[in-house]
């Protein structure tokens, strides 16, 4: 297998094992979605450097968007790593969500019950196969829940409190376009308009406060102001969460703001405004 | 037997038979990647998705339209009648049998295959011989492949993969095309019928068939009920859409317009439309257009009354490279490119947009050609 260390320098202190039972959130916009960085944290968990130094991992991506056709190929070409085989050596584990609406057609509220059960079984096959590995969470856009009107931000969060109790850490990516954040941000300004924004504006947003205020920190990638760019994809930005201030191990989260660049063989540049790429 | 060839397995057909698969009609590799692309009707929104030639199999795209115009409804039209030429099976989701019956009918190839090429010709002589090279949309820093897609048509024309229509033609339909017209149910679940069919038809089909979903102006109160537009019925519907895009990812293609008059981008319904479709683009019809087009004529911006930009164009995502965390950079990556599209009879073009040069400096370029030797007093 390949050992090629493919994070970016700048990123490296973010891509180090989360502490235990902490949370790191991801967002995406409609031109950046951030299925590097997951895949960047797939590899940086899994990889054999990794394994050797401590304990086993072991990775349960749930996605709802995305099949494991492409993560696989995703995973493959900017990493190197061979899921197929991890998977049958029992440390990747994947839950495909993106046909849950094709499943449940009619307005059924149980999406997200059976959702949560598919992935207690999967945690509880883990924990009786490998009892001493730790487990990492990766949630791929649960916030399709909210976008389908199957369940609230407030349920969402609940469901997902005992499974993150479940595991070492969790990984959550969600999207965080201005129309999404604009009803939060207007609450948080001025009360009277908020019966402007419909209610999948509201809890998409919620659910993003939500988490950003329980990750140690926030990876944020979206397009540059300034419109696109040949050299640049976008911006990364790394601030610390709401859950950097509770204990004191994440609590030395450096923020940084930086220029990327993911090419077309799938690696990844990042470096700081005003630099070249390299 | 020292003549055989030692590395070929004895017993064994030769291995360069072409793979079963190839036999669908009207796809191709991509010229990028390893996807199978099929063309969209439009030869040059084909070379606009990201340098793959065409739609990938298994993805959808999504046009939006401001204003009260129709624009998008010729590229729908055109994506029909393509898929129609291919022998594709097309699923046509809320209008009824005449919009089949109106679809654009095939031009003809002599005419058109002359006039596309002088045109070009032209062309060539007048450009500077230095610009040639620069290549047409969507090609933005490729090295390979130069002139491929579009700026040969006389020759794109001859090959199966891209037909050229004529909007003032009506498309002769074979009787063994396979068309589905589908009707939304006004009940409080209007996808939900589209859905099932589609997937019934999906799983009958012989495995080499190629379906395409149409999907006029979705959400638009003439043809869906005022709830269709609710999360519930509209999100989930693309959910489940995009989920049998990613089950059948080498059967299915879905074109879907949305005029934006009711739902603008600034929506989180329709931004969500967006995530949840592979390619977005957005059409922005000049206001006020015969005035524009015959002020942009008078100044020298557009050759001919047929290259005058109607609107503009703006990609926000592409099939693939979007997903990949590309963003706007790449070759052939049109995200933010400043692009304008011309509809006229013939075709739907997509070209980089220019200002023409301002009235004012026409007149002092007609006053400086008026200098005469007689003028100049030494």
């Amino acid at each position: 297998m390949s050992t090629r260390n493919r994070i970016p320098q700048l990123l490296e202190p973010y891509f180090r094992l989360p502490p235990e039972l902490s949370l790191i959130l991801l967002t995406g916009t409609l031109g950046c979605t951030p299925t590097w960085l997951t895949s960047l944290y797939v590899s940086s968990i899994l990889s054999p450097q990794q394994q050797q130094q401590g304990e086993a991992y072991t990775v349960l991506l749930v996605s709802w968007m995305r099949d494991l056709k492409f993560w696989k190929t995703q995973i493959r070409r900017t990493t190197g790593l061979d899921l197929s085989k991890l998977a049958s050596e029992q440390r990747f584990h994947f839950v495909d969500c993106t046909s849950t609406t094709l499943q449940h057609p009619s307005t059924s509220k149980d999406i997200l019950e059976s959702t949560v059960q598919q992935m207690q079984s999967v945690l509880s096959k883990i924990e009786s196969h490998q009892p001493k590995s730790r487990t990492i969470l990766i949630l791929d856009n649960p916030d399709i829940l909210l976008a389908t009107a199957s369940t609230t931000a407030s349920n969402l969060h609940q469901a997902l409190l005992p499974l993150r109790s479940r595991v070492h850490a969790t990984i959550v990516s969600l999207t965080a376009d201005s129309p999404f954040l604009a009803a939060a941000a207007a609450a948080a300004t001025e009360e009277a308009s908020k019966s402007r924004f419909s209610p999948v504006e509201v809890q998409t947003s919620a659910f993003v406060v939500l988490m950003a205020h329980a990750a140690s920190f926030v990876v944020g990638v979206r397009e540059l102001l300034t419109g696109a760019a040949r050299d640049v994809s976008g911006v990364v930005r790394i601030t610390r969460g709401g859950g950097a201030y509770e204990g004191d191990e994440a609590g030395d989260v450096k923020e940084v703001e930086a220029l990327y660049l993911v090419q077309r063989d799938g690696g990844v540049k990042v470096f700081g405004r005003g630099q070249m790429g390299g | 037997m020292a003549f055989r060839k030692r590395n070929v397995v004895l017993g064994r057909p030769p291995s360069d038979t072409a793979p079963v698969k190839e036999s669908a009609l009207g796809v191709k590799p991509s010229s990028l990647s390893s996807h199978t692309v099929t063309s969209t009707g439009t030869p040059s929104l084909d070379a606009l998705l990201g340098g793959h030639g065409g739609l990938i199999l298994g993805s959808s795209l999504l046009v939006e339209e401001s204003g009260t115009t129709d624009f998008s409804g010729a590229l729908l039209r055109y994506y029909a009648a393509q898929g129609i030429c291919h022998g594709h099976t097309v699923h046509i989701v809320g209008v009824g049998e005449h919009w089949v019956r109106e679809l654009p009918g095939l031009l003809e190839e002599k005419h058109a295959g002359r006039r596309e090429v002088t045109a070009s010709e032209s062309e060539r002589m007048k450009i500077a011989w230095r610009y040639e090279n620069v290549g047409v949309v969507g090609e933005r820093g490729a090295p390979a492949a130069p002139s491929r897609t579009i700026s040969s048509p006389g020759r794109e024309i001859d090959t199966p993969f891209q037909h050229s229509f004529d909007l003032s033609k009506r498309l002769s339909i074979p009787s063994d095309a396979q068309i589905h017209t589908l009707q939304t149910t006004p009940n409080s679940t209007p996808f939900e019928s589209v859905i099932h069919h589609l997937e019934r038809s999906l799983k009958t089909s012989a495995p080499n068939t190629i379906h395409r979903l149409v999907i006029p102006t979705i959400l638009s109160p003439a043809i869906y009920p005022p709830h269709a537009s609710r999360p519930e019925n509209f999100t989930r519907f693309l959910h489940s859409l995009r989920a049998l895009l990613l089950q059948y990812s080498d059967k299915l293609t879905a074109l879907i317009t949305i005029p934006l008059e009711l739902y603008p981008r600034t929506s989180g319904l329709i931004r969500w439309a967006e995530h949840l479709s592979d390619g977005v683009l957005e059409l922005t019809p000049f206001p006020h257009l015969m005035d524009a087009s015959n002020s942009l004529a008078e100044s020298g911006g557009a050759r001919g009354n047929e290259d005058q930009p109607q609107g503009l164009v703006h990609v926000h995502k592409l099939p693939v490279l979007t997903e990949q965390g590309e963003g706007g950079a790449g070759g052939e990556n049109s995200i933010g490119d400043d692009l304008a599209f011309t509809v006229s009879r013939r075709k739907f073009a997509i070209k980089p947009f220019s200002l023409p040069p301002l009235e004012g400096d026409q007149d002092a370029q007609k006053d400086a050609g008026k200098l005469t030797g007689k003028d100049v007093e030494f």
